[in-house]
């Protein structure tokens, strides 16, 4: 088995898988995928984090990472594959902001290092502190593992 | 002697930056992404565009520029500044389909509605070591393009990437953004 990835490869370009929709969500905040990147060694998720009170990330503290002030507040990601892989930002890869919030509204980035090799793909989230439960959205998988299949555009990273 | 340290600012306040139509995605919506992905390289450098996505109102994209300094400054202040005018020399701009060109604007100090359409730029933050840097940038069109031919160009000439240009079918962007989700229905 190829050792984990932390990142995205930085020599291929990854094709987009268009989704969209709602993993997670409460009366105060809302997690919601935008897309899907499909590299050759893994998947690079990006989800809206939205937020109705503009105090909510300041009382979260750390609100995206495994080691904030207030615990275990962060906002939890999981994917389940089909064929039994399983990976979280508890003790895997961490999910990484995009800039920063405007107002009621973060972005993050999430790498997936593997590719399911078969049948769907279940999303978890959960955020304590925005009274988001845990929650799950089924992916079909098989546009992502048409993405991943194709010929990756990659070149040399420059030396 | 004694130091007077001022209040520190409301964190609460600094988040609460207003958005605007003209400048930000709609509020409490959830994008739908367009797959257009594109790739410009320069001798050792490139700029990677793509990571569009859709709303009800605009059309934002993304730019990762990775570049190599030849031979870096041993002075971080002069690399700094180097690595700054790099990257202030990296021009993107937006032609709509009725051939109206847009210079990108700064994503802050705009709070007066500026006539439409407006490209807005905002940086994403960046990382590197000596030599090498990653910037990522994120660019917002408001409002969504009529259909037609919708065109990003721009240079790079510091580094080496001259004359690129992104074909897009606007209408494609259209129909993403009617697919945009909002976050609460009710």
């Amino acid at each position: 088995m190829d050792r984990l990835t932390y990142l995205p490869p930085g020599n291929e370009l990854g094709v987009c898988v268009p989704v969209n929709s709602i993993v997670g969500r409460s009366s105060i905040a809302s997690v919601g995928l935008i897309g899907i990147v499909a590299y050759s060694a893994g998947l690079s998720l990006r989800f809206a984090v939205e937020w109705v009170d503009p105090d909510l990330v300041q009382k979260a503290a750390e609100p995206w990472l495994p080691f904030g002030r207030r615990g275990r507040q962060f906002l939890k990601l999981g994917a389940r594959f089909a064929d039994g892989q399983v990976f979280t930002n508890v003790d895997g890869n961490i999910a990484r902001t995009l800039g920063l919030p405007t107002g009621l509204r973060e972005d993050l980035i999430w790498w997936v290092p593997r590719i399911p090799t078969q049948g769907g793909i279940e999303l978890f989230c959960e955020w304590p502190i925005a009274n988001i439960a845990t929650s799950k959205l089924e992916l079909d998988g098989a546009d992502v593992r048409r993405a991943a299949a194709t010929p990756p555009i990659q070149w040399t990273a420059p030396a | 002697m004694s130091f007077e340290f001022p209040e520190p600012p409301d964190r609460g306040q600094m988040a609460r930056r207003s958005a605007h139509p003209w400048t930000d995605s709609p509020v409490h919506e959830v994008g739908m992404p367009v797959g257009y992905r594109f790739r410009f390289a320069g001798s050792s450098s490139a700029l990677t565009v793509g990571w569009f996505v859709a709303y009800s109102s605009g059309c934002e994209f993304q730019s990762i520029a990775d570049f190599m300094i030849a031979q870096p400054p041993d002075n971080p202040v002069a690399l700094n500044r180097l690595r700054t005018e790099l990257l202030a020399g990296l021009n993107l701009h937006v032609v709509m389909p009725d051939g109206t060109a847009l210079s990108a604007q700064s994503f802050w100090n705009n709070d007066v509605e500026p006539a439409a359409p407006v490209l807005t730029r905002r940086s994403l933050g960046g990382g590197g070591g000596d030599a090498y840097w990653r910037q990522r940038d994120s660019w917002y069109l408001w409002p969504l393009p009529p259909e037609g031919a919708l065109t990003v160009a721009g240079s790079w000439p510091g580094v080496g990437i001259d004359g690129l240009v992104c074909e897009l079918d606007a209408t494609l962007i259209r129909s993403a953004g009617a697919e945009s989700l909002k976050a609460w229905t009710d």
